[in-house]
């Protein structure tokens, strides 16, 4: 039996009570006579809070329930209706929390604290056809408003950003104007600046925070980061937010000026590719510790919120959502996609790459194969996919997943060994 | 009439032999258009041949490093079509944004095969017809679409030329939907692999061509009568972007399925919707696309609802009942596929459903259920 040690940071340790308070609040919305929306994909958040509209975000949604293994109940509620268990398990979960509302499913009492309020309008980014396909079934089945939100696509054309702002800022102008004709009220445009000064900070430090992860060994896992991605989303544009940030900060920092790793003996430094396996975060985080590997890069926990900071002005509220949108590489431009994995392949010491495939998030691991083979071959530095989900732990097999894992980092610690 | 038909059998047996032969002979610029949405004619109107891509009929080699299994059976076959340099023979290739495997696809073939011309379209997916923003946006799409090919082809894409195209497809259209009231009318006077061949012919070779082809075949075939048979006329729905398999379309009318009438893609959704003659030409293409009355699973549609639409035709086709074919991993048409249960249920239409692949399709599994849908079907049970 391997000896291992992760020395588990305090901080993120907040963010369960983060999130249930978030969940409260939003439950008890409609008692306090509040209109509650419901979010697919990463809308922007700050306008809703600026308007004091109560929102769950379905993702943030689906990974909660499944990182409390309360996920299970509602996507089988979803397939029972005749959804493939092969769509995403995100918005299987959604569609069953839906269908509690549309045609009165009953949850048990495990599940039922799990509950959503029934949304009094929703709004979807089109960032995956999953999302527009989600929000045609709740405009139909739920009889509720739907606003839409497009997000083009980067081709990987290099002038595909500049011409997006101006469509993204109309977008955003539209769904503000349909956020005042749903609530009756004018949209606050000093709150919503100081909301997009709020968000900037955050996601500056949040950035700040992973960078640190440079440092060998590292004070801080990606797992760490995943556990964080809910007070940079949920939590975005608040002070909350900022704390949260501020105090995991000063923790790692104390780390690094004491050279505290996140796992004692770290043998080796991996980046993670891409979307987190909710429902085994904190097993996952065992697994690699136990072989004395540190995660410590990826992007997924960087872009939520705030993926572009740099573009986020205050004075300019409503453009600098629309940059965040346009710039953001999440969904798009393999080119940037692979630049940046080189750079922080370098920057980071990376010995290696885990990639998650999500059999049920098509859209995240589109191309991974093609891009982690690219990156292998301009750095030499190895890979290994396993295939996975994001929320639908059904889909994970510790014996494979586990094995091809473990092979893997043996293989790593064999190469380090050699020199 | 033998003639044009096995004409049009051949072009869709082997499509890309058949463009790469047609370019050699024309001279003549070829591109390849992923389904389903774009205006073709735009690429019509630049002297180029827009070709809509096919499901290759070979087996699948190289890309299935590139994908994962969860992804669908067209976009790999399409993949590998590219990388076994088989439609070298086109000057390009226009990934339209219809969903998630076109941008990987854009993604792959620029880190594969980085000399592939690419362009892309966004076509905007939420089909809100009262929302100006979408609309503009997919006019100045269409209007950067123009420019890119403009530049490409190195002279201008006139009104005119875009008017003369608009009218070559609508005349295409409508000969198609000739065709189609015709199979409606006399159920089983062409079968289901012929009408294939006609639509898949129509969207790979040149449409002036196929028009002349068709004022010859519609009225022989308008003289014809249908042999009397004992099967079940059944509308055939689903299959999004590729063409429904040959050996599934032909298993299943040796079963006794009679394809009156169909909602796929390569069919009837191919041509239902014309473009007005009398706006100018690329509002006229705008407004074809969002001012559609086909519902589509790949697009978010609030005013008409997909499963009324399919029952709609049903009706208007006297068919007796519908077989989806659900394309493995065709993730939009999931999202849609429980409201068409939901719905065809209460209406009274007995529905059947294939998931298929055409790398793996195993018609013997299919058999025993597809006989006793038939059975049900014939009974009135």
């Amino acid at each position: 039996m391997r000896k291992f040690k992760q020395n588990r940071l305090q901080t993120p340790k907040k963010i369960k009570g983060m999130t249930d308070h978030f969940y409260q609040d939003l439950l008890d919305a409609p008692a306090h006579g509040k209109k509650v929306a419901w979010c697919i994909g990463p809308v922007p958040f700050t306008p809703l809070r600026a308007m004091g509209i109560p929102f769950v975000h379905l993702e943030n949604y689906g990974a909660r329930i499944a990182a409390r293994g309360a996920g299970g109940f509602l996507q089988k509620v979803a397939e029972d209706w005749g959804l493939s268990k092969d769509a995403c398990s995100y918005m299987r979960g959604a569609q069953g929390m839906s269908l509690c509302y549309a045609q009165d499913v009953q949850m048990p009492p495990e599940i039922e604290k799990y509950r959503l309020p029934k949304p009094d309008m929703v709004i979807c980014i089109n960032y995956c056809i999953s999302a527009t396909n989600i929000a045609e079934i709740f405009y139909r089945e739920l009889k509720v408003p739907v606003h839409t939100i497009d997000w083009p696509y980067q081709m990987a054309k290099d002038d595909d950003r500049k011409r997006f702002v101006p469509y993204m800022k109309r977008n955003i102008e539209e769904y503000i104007g349909f956020l005042e004709e749903q609530t009756g009220r004018k949209m606050d445009y000093a709150e919503l600046s100081a909301l997009v000064g709020r968000l900037r900070e955050m996601a500056t430090l949040r950035g700040e925070v992973l960078d640190m992860a440079k440092n060998v060994p590292s004070p801080i896992t990606t797992f760490d980061a995943f556990i964080s991605m809910g007070a940079g989303n949920i939590w975005s544009g608040t002070q909350e937010s900022i704390e949260y940030f501020k105090e995991l900060k000063a923790e790692v920092e104390e780390r690094v000026k004491n050279k505290v790793g996140a796992i004692e003996n770290e043998k080796t430094r991996l980046m993670w590719d891409f979307i987190a396996v909710w429902a085994r975060v904190g097993y996952m985080g065992e697994l690699f510790a136990s072989h004395n590997a540190a995660v410590i890069a990826n992007a997924y926990s960087r872009l939520v919120m705030g993926m572009t900071p740099e573009f986020l002005d205050p004075e300019n509220p409503v453009e600098s959502l629309a940059k965040d949108l346009s710039y953001a590489f999440l969904f798009g431009n393999i080119k940037e996609r692979i630049k940046w994995m080189k750079e922080v392949i370098e920057e980071f010491s990376i010995d290696g790459i885990i990639g998650h495939s999500a059999r049920t998030c098509r859209v995240v691991s589109m191309a991974q194969p093609v891009h982690l083979a690219e990156v292998e071959r301009l750095t030499g530095v190895p890979y290994v996919m396993f295939e996975a989900d994001h929320s639908d732990p059904d889909f994970y097999s510790p014996a494979q997943v586990d094995t091809r894992i473990i092979a893997f980092l043996e293989m790593l610690e064999a190469r380090k060994r050699k020199g | 009439m033998e003639d044009i038909l096995s004409e049009f059998m051949s072009i869709s047996e082997e499509p890309y032999v058949w463009l790469s032969k047609w370019k050699e002979v024309n001279k003549k610029g070829i591109m390849l258009c992923y389904p389903m949405h774009l205006p073709e004619e735009i690429v019509h109107a630049a002297g180029l041949l827009p070709a809509i891509i096919q499901r290759s009929h070979e087996r699948i080699l190289l890309s299935h490093n590139c994908f994962q299994a969860f992804y669908c059976d067209f976009s790999r076959s399409t993949l590998d079509l590219i990388l076994r340099d088989v439609t070298d023979f086109a000057d390009g290739v226009v990934l339209p944004d219809t969903c998630y495997v076109n941008r990987g696809l854009a993604h792959m073939i620029q880190v594969e095969k980085p000399d592939v011309l690419q362009f892309d379209v966004h076509m905007v997916p939420m089909l809100e017809a009262k929302r100006p923003i979408y609309r503009d946006w997919v006019f100045q799409e269409l209007e950067r679409f123009k420019a890119k090919l403009e530049a490409f082809v190195g002279h201008e894409i006139t009104d005119e030329s875009l008017r003369n195209s608009i009218q070559v497809y609508n005349e295409n259209r409508a000969l198609l939907r000739r065709l189609y009231d015709l199979r409606i009318s006399k159920p089983g006077l062409i079968n289901s692999k012929e009408v294939l061949s006609i639509v898949v012919a129509s969207m790979l070779m040149p449409k002036e061509e196929h028009n002349g082809l068709m004022k010859k075949l519609l009225p022989e075939l308008e003289k014809r009568e249908p042999v009397a048979g004992n099967g079940v006329n059944i509308l055939l729905s689903g299959a999004m972007c590729e063409a429904v398999s040959v050996d599934l379309l032909d298993f299943m009318e040796s079963l006794g399925v009679v394809v009156v009438d169909d909602d796929l893609y390569v069919g009837s959704r191919y041509f239902a919707v014309d473009c007005d003659e009398t706006l100018p030409p690329l509002e006229s293409l705008v407004g074809r696309y969002f001012n559609r009355n086909i519902p589509d699973p790949t697009k978010y549609n609030p005013d008409k609802e997909y499963s009324d639409y399919l029952i709609d035709r049903v009706r208007k086709a006297n068919a007796r009942g519908v077989i989806i074919v659900l394309v493995l991993h065709c993730e939009p048409h999931w999202y849609a596929h429980p409201k068409l249960k939901d719905k065809l249920d209460p209406a009274g239409i007995p529905h059947f459903h294939i998931e298929t692949e055409q790398e793996s399709l195993s018609l013997a599994r299919i058999r025993t259920r597809l006989e006793a849908f038939l059975e049900m079907v014939k009974g009135g049970r």
